[in-house]
């Protein structure tokens, strides 16, 4: 954890221009295209990212900006058509099903807008499953699942069905289950997007302190400009292309563009 | 790579567990074609084993020489009036064929016997001395018959305990007598009890004379129509038979172009023919179990691409989270296999307890093979792994994306 001391204090300090950084996500002339029959649609379209160690950034877009797809591919579930994709130095455009299968459970923390628990299991059993398949042994798995949900103030909840849990309980859940791993990059997509205000603070707040404290590199996907607010950085993305890489007001960059409105003057295909 | 069977395996068993009614369900396929392969197949295999033990039972490795009349055009109804066999053939047999031990003639035939206080009608045998050791028959009371009798022609005979109970009630028979239209006879001894024949006669409704006054003074003719002989062993059998249609052809004069003017036929025969009965009764049962079994499979195969397409969410977080194409693959095949192999165990205990029950309501001892278990239960879960291939395939197959969007 570099510079552990320094991102303690707030307001935060800049991951941003801090050359001395580790890239950890490096994305060259990024491509994406599906074959839907005759017309092939090009989701995204040449994207140069780099995202250091440590930064807490989120990419913004409206429906069919790319969002999706950049998230995707970040998230290692889908590879580029062109270009590639470098997470942590692994380049992910070559790798098999299950290579890419291992990088998500090694390297990749994912968090989703539903939460995508499951159902029927507790919540231990869900922060368990990614060391399931990780082959950590099971004394050692009910362990460091147990501590994950202390870490996210649910420990008494351990035995709960998801069912059982309010929206941010489960969310809180979901947090811890991509905790375990120890992943590289913690990617949250909408993480708010099912919650009212106040649970959406209570989650933000989590992030933030994975941020400070921790120093994870936490990429989130939204549309809300009240969430991107809370990061260092926002990437735009506008049909398959970026319109905008800044910092936050937070970091002393303007104010975070409303994706919103800019969905509105997109012209009719 | 052996903890993730263990953790597949244990995923599934908690699967199952939460869709309990279910699993019971696509269980009951398995444990129908189980059970009933076990219970017919041992019953089936019981069966055979008591008629067999009833067919050895008949006699020392028994031959008979029926005589067979060769003359065209002439039905044979009843009780033949002639015979090609005759007394010298049988004593011709016991000395000149070394595979046979014992030869007597016999002749049989229903009679009404009467007794002091009752009457009843009874097969009788007309046979020499030797008939009770070729029978493997005991004597439970007073003497067996005996050379001199037979020489002597005297007038006495053996008595099966049916006969003497249908006769004599619970008064001993020994040395009583018994008449025969004009003859009288005196009991001299009480054979053992023989219990039920394996074509449901019984074997002690029976009276035992010598054989010259079965064909001088009750049956009217000269030459017995049957020879019962004893193979030196069990082996000798079929050696035997060889010797005795040799010696007889020979005897009777039959020249390259006659056909026999007797049938030889032993116990082996039967006890062959109730082998292959049962054996192919047994193919019959194993092939209808088979496919109860692949019905069963089929279900399984049914209820899993149901589960696949129920649990695309789960499957798709699952991927997400970093579980291999493999993972997820063998989560499902071992979900099958469990459900069939649950499924075989339940059939199982199933049938060997339905297999007993049914055998003892019949009568007979239920011949259960570890072998027969072991193979149903391989069958069960083999028949498992083999339908969930698919559904197993089709999950792994899934795309992360698609399968994380899914509802």
């Amino acid at each position: 954890m570099p510079d552990a001391p320094a991102i303690h204090s707030a307001p935060i300090v800049s991951t941003i221009d801090d050359p001395s950084r580790p890239i950890t996500v490096k994305l060259r002339d990024l491509h994406k295209t599906y074959d839907s029959g005759a017309n092939a649609v090009h989701a995204v379209r040449g994207l140069n990212v780099d995202i250091p160690e440590g930064q807490y950034i989120s990419i913004m877009g409206a429906s069919g900006s790319g969002k999706s797809t950049l998230l995707n591919i970040l998230g290692a579930l889908d590879v580029p058509s062109k270009g590639t994709y470098h997470l942590a130095g692994k380049l992910t455009s070559k790798q098999s099903r299950d290579e890419l299968a291992a990088l998500r459970n090694e390297y990749i923390g994912f968090i989703f807008q539903n939460f995508n628990l499951l159902t029927r299991s507790t919540a231990v059993e869900n922060v368990e499953l990614p060391m399931v398949y990780a082959g950590v042994p099971t004394r050692k798995r009910r362990a460091a699942a147990l501590a994950a949900l202390d870490k996210v103030g649910l420990a008494d909840r351990a035995n709960h069905l998801p069912s059982e849990m309010s929206g941010g309980q489960q969310q809180r859940v979901a947090i811890a289950r991509s905790l375990v791993n120890t992943p590289r990059v913690l990617l949250a997509d909408e993480p708010t997007g099912n919650l009212d205000t106040h649970t959406s603070g209570e989650i933000m707040k989590i992030l933030d302190e994975l941020h400070t404290k921790d120093g994870l590199t936490i990429i989130i996907v939204t549309h809300d400009p009240g969430v991107a607010e809370f990061t260092e950085r926002v990437v735009v993305l506008r049909d398959g292309h970026i319109i905008a890489d800044q910092a936050t007001p937070r970091c002393g960059g303007p104010a975070v563009p409303d994706v919103r409105a800019l969905s509105m003057s997109i012209p009719e295909a | 790579m052996f903890a993730l069977w263990i953790e597949c395996f244990k995923m599934g068993l908690r699967e199952l567990w939460r869709h309990r009614l279910r699993s019971f369900l696509t269980m009951i396929g398995m444990i129908m074609g189980v059970s009933v392969v076990i219970i017919c197949v041992s019953v089936v295999q019981g069966v055979k084993d008591s008629l067999i033990g009833d067919i050895r039972k008949a006699g020392k490795n028994m031959m008979f020489v029926f005589t067979e009349d060769t003359r065209k055009g002439i039905g044979t109804i009843g009780i033949q009036a002639n015979t090609n066999l005759s007394r010298d053939d049988a004593e011709a047999i016991e000395i000149e064929c070394d595979g046979v031990s014992m030869a007597s003639g016999v002749q049989g035939s229903n009679v009404l016997i009467v007794s002091d206080t009752n009457t009843a009608t009874v097969p009788i045998t007309g046979a020499d001395h030797k008939y009770t050791a070729i029978r493997n028959w005991g004597i439970e009371q007073g003497r067996d018959l005996e050379p001199f009798d037979l020489i002597a022609s005297r007038r006495v005979c053996l008595i099966g305990q049916t006969t003497m109970r249908e006769l004599f009630g619970d008064r001993n028979a020994i040395n009583r007598t018994v008449r025969i239209g004009r003859i009288n006879l005196k009991i001299v001894g009480v054979l053992e009890p023989k219990g039920v024949n394996p074509l449901g006669m019984d074997e002690d409704n029976a009276l035992i004379v010598p054989l010259p006054i079965m064909l001088r003074d009750i049956m009217n003719r000269r030459e017995p129509d049957a020879i019962l002989c004893s193979a030196k062993s069990d082996d000798d059998v079929e050696f035997a038979v060889q010797q005795i249609t040799q010696l007889l052809r020979q005897r009777h004069k039959l020249g390259d172009a006659d056909r026999n003017d007797f049938r030889v036929s032993t116990l082996k025969e039967k006890e062959e023919q109730a082998r292959t009965i049962s054996n192919q009764m047994t193919l019959l049962m194993f092939f209808l179990a088979l496919v109860s079994l692949m019905v069963g499979g089929v279900g399984i195969m049914n209820i899993m691409l149901v589960s696949v397409t129920e649990r695309t969410r789960e499957i798709g977080i699952r991927m997400a989270i970093g579980a291999s194409t493999k993972a997820i693959n063998r989560q499902f095949l071992i979900e099958a296999a469990v459900i069939s192999t649950a499924g075989g165990t339940v059939g199982i205990v199933l049938g060997v307890s339905g297999a007993a029950y049914i055998s003892s309501a019949i009568g007979v001892q239920p011949l259960m093979s570890p072998t027969i278990v072991a193979i149903a239960f391989v069958f069960s879960a083999g028949v498992g792994v083999l339908f969930g291939l698919l559904p197993a395939r089709r999950a792994a197959g899934l795309n992360p994306i698609d399968a994380l969007r899914h509802d």
